[in-house]
């Protein structure tokens, strides 16, 4: 496969795999009477899995399941640490908006007595 | 995987379960527990002094550059959102330090952190692999909260609890019971 659509492939499945740890662990320690995780956990347990091994038969790089787990989650939290900067453009946007807030006029509060 | 690799891991686990422990609702209880496991996790990010290997180290490598305005940045807006009108009233301290520390971040990013060459493929095709997740788990949950059956009706209230409810409204709107 072309090296670029690996890549890009590797880096999807990293996203995909991280957010996968990151709601299964959501689940189990957010866990209340009213949650029912158990269908959710072993679905996205086994996707991780079904990805994990992909990413072996794949890279040649990768020798074990653990490895190709490791290898997906770096590059799915880098994903994150390159969006994140992304974000905070957004945040400071609004934060310069609320800055120079102004309050309306009020009839009843801004009336000359 | 040697020492350091697995401390880091443990590190990202800590993360993740203080940040989940942080969530409100039925388990709100929790949520006191977010902050200093969250803080461990960082603890342990820091302190960690074990060799680390490949593929971690290159990770740990962009951690510290993302960190320093990570942090400084996230301080500023916490500062920013203090000092601004929400309530019409302007905190102008908090304001204008959380605007310049804002500022400071934005140099720190420009000092410390580099972003990748390939930064545009890695960052859309990983939201597209984290939103692919996060759009299953959704129809997961929603799969499962199908397949709960209904519940009964609530049985009509008895005389006593009739009485108990008016008391209350009766209370709370300041009407004398008739």
């Amino acid at each position: 496969m072309n090296s670029i659509l690996l890549e890009i492939f590797y880096y999807t499945l990293g996203g995909f795999m991280l957010m996968n740890f990151f709601l299964i662990i959501f689940q189990l320690f957010s866990l209340h009477p009213y949650s029912k995780p158990t269908i959710p956990v072993a679905v996205q347990s086994f996707l991780i899995l079904i990805s994990a091994l992909i990413i072996n038969s794949l890279n040649d790089d990768v020798e074990t399941i653990v490895d190709a787990i490791r290898f997906s989650l770096v590059e799915g939290i880098l994903g994150i640490l390159i969006i994140i900067p992304f974000l905070y453009i957004i945040i400071i946007y609004f934060l310069l908006r609320a800055s120079f807030r102004r309050r309306p006029f009020d009839d009843l509060l801004d009336s000359p007595e | 995987m040697i020492l350091g690799s697995i401390l880091f891991w443990s590190a990202i686990l800590l993360l993740m379960i203080g940040i989940s422990f942080g969530r409100m609702g039925p388990s709100f209880s929790r949520s006191n527990f977010s902050l200093p496991i969250i803080l461990v996790g960082i603890l342990l990010l820091i302190f960690n002094n074990s060799p680390i290997e490949n593929p971690e180290s290159n990770l740990l490598d962009s951690i510290n550059g993302f960190a320093p305005w990570f942090f400084v940045c996230s301080l500023g807006c916490f500062l920013v959102l203090r000092g601004s009108p929400i309530y019409w009233k302007v905190r102008y301290p908090q304001l204008v330090i959380g605007w310049i520390i804002i500022l400071i971040s934005f140099y720190l990013f420009y000092e410390y952190y580099e972003l990748p060459d390939n930064f545009l493929l890695v960052a859309l095709f990983s939201s597209l692999g984290a939103i692919l997740s996060l759009f299953l788990f959704i129809l997961l949950v929603r799969f499962v909260e199908n397949g709960i059956p209904l519940e009964d009706p609530a049985p009509e209230l008895t005389e006593e609890e009739k009485d108990f409810v008016k008391k209350i409204i009766s209370m709370n709107i300041g009407v004398e019971e008739k």
